[in-house]
């Protein structure tokens, strides 16, 4: 009675093992029978463009600090070849800090050289290969006051515009 | 008591008697260094002037070159399906602004020439991310340009927002098979 046991039990699975498939990918069935018996499967990963921007927080002046230098960079840069990453400045109130009507001047050398005569101007530019990119900004105001006659805060805020052209 | 005790006494007399007149002359100085201003000004470029242990140096303002910048991560793209309000996305605020900066987002798709808000999420902490939004509205397929705005907050109790980007993108919207 076990001999035919272990019997029947060799037998299902040698009917099991010969009707066996195996899956290799949506699609694509390969038995025992097929003439080939070897597939393809594709592995990929599609790598988008990406990078990390760091910019300034703030520029904030006193009577004894009228020029501040910050730093804008761009870092883990991955672009399409022949693309390039391109940051603009722009200031919300044409680079003067302003309160309540009244307004201080300042202005912008970008790497040492002044920045142009408009409020929406290039920066940077970094191109595909180059893995990063930085800027030197240079604020300086002589805190020339115009209408100011309130005491306060006179504050003005930057956007930095990113484009991959 | 022989002479040479006597000595001794009077020696010992004669000193307390000029250090009793020293101590009385110091007092007297201090007295009028409090009293009199001119006294000040007399002693202004003298020896008795001490260095003020209370007087600092200049202390490094939040405007110095040394406050950390706020750290935004960018992208070309994003892709949406068509006709769907909740869409998949992942704007994300890095570790590198713990403890400085929370981020918000504002999705905004180009119209002609002005820009419509599809999207405003809330105050975003370092190293969390949205990775699911739902817009104003469906769109349909079709590519647009877009900028995702961003704009940082101090982790303070002010939450003052800072300086922000413009992240320019291209905005994908195809249809579901």
């Amino acid at each position: 009675m076990k001999k035919l046991s272990m019997c029947l039990w060799a037998l299902a699975l040698t009917l099991a093992l010969g009707v066996s498939v195996v899956s290799l990918a949506e699609g694509e069935i390969i038995t025992q029978d097929s003439s080939q018996n070897s597939g393809n499967i594709t592995v990929g990963y599609s790598v988008g463009v990406n990078y990390t921007l760091t910019i300034p927080a703030s520029v904030t002046f006193s009577d004894s600090e009228k020029e501040i230098q910050r730093s804008l960079q761009v870092s883990d840069v991955i672009l399409n070849e022949g693309s390039s990453i391109v940051v603009n400045l722009s200031s919300l109130n044409n680079f003067k800090m302003t309160y309540r009507g009244g307004e201080i001047g300042y202005s912008l050398l970008v790497n040492a050289t002044a920045a142009p005569a408009a409020n929406d101007f290039t920066i940077l530019t970094v191109k595909a290969g180059e893995p990063s990119g930085w800027v030197l900004l240079d604020f300086l105001t002589n805190l020339d006051k115009n209408n100011v006659v309130y005491t306060g805060n006179y504050t003005d805020t930057l956007t930095f515009t990113v484009s991959v052209k | 008591m022989d002479k040479k005790q006597k000595r001794e006494t009077l020696i010992i007399l004669l000193l307390g008697i000029v250090i009793c007149l020293l101590l009385i002359r110091w007092q007297g100085c201090g007295e009028n260094r409090e009293k009199n201003p001119a006294f000040q000004e007399n002693i202004g470029g003298g020896v008795e002037l001490a260095v003020d242990p209370g007087a600092e140096s200049e202390s490094v303002s939040p405007g110095s070159v040394l406050e950390k910048g706020v750290v935004i991560a960018g992208r070309g793209s994003l892709t949406f399906p068509a006709g769907k309000r909740e869409v998949p996305v992942d704007f994300y605020n890095p570790e590198d602004n713990a403890e400085t900066y929370y981020l918000t987002f504002e999705l905004r798709l180009l119209v002609g020439e002005e820009y419509e808000t599809l999207y405003t999420s809330g105050l975003v902490e370092p190293g969390k991310h949205l990775y699911r939004i739902t817009l104003s509205r469906e769109l349909e397929p079709g590519d647009y340009e877009a900028v995702i705005h961003v704009q940082p907050y101090r982790m303070d109790e002010e939450r003052k927002p800072t300086n922000n980007a413009d992240m320019r993108i291209r905005l994908y919207v195809v249809s579901e098979e």
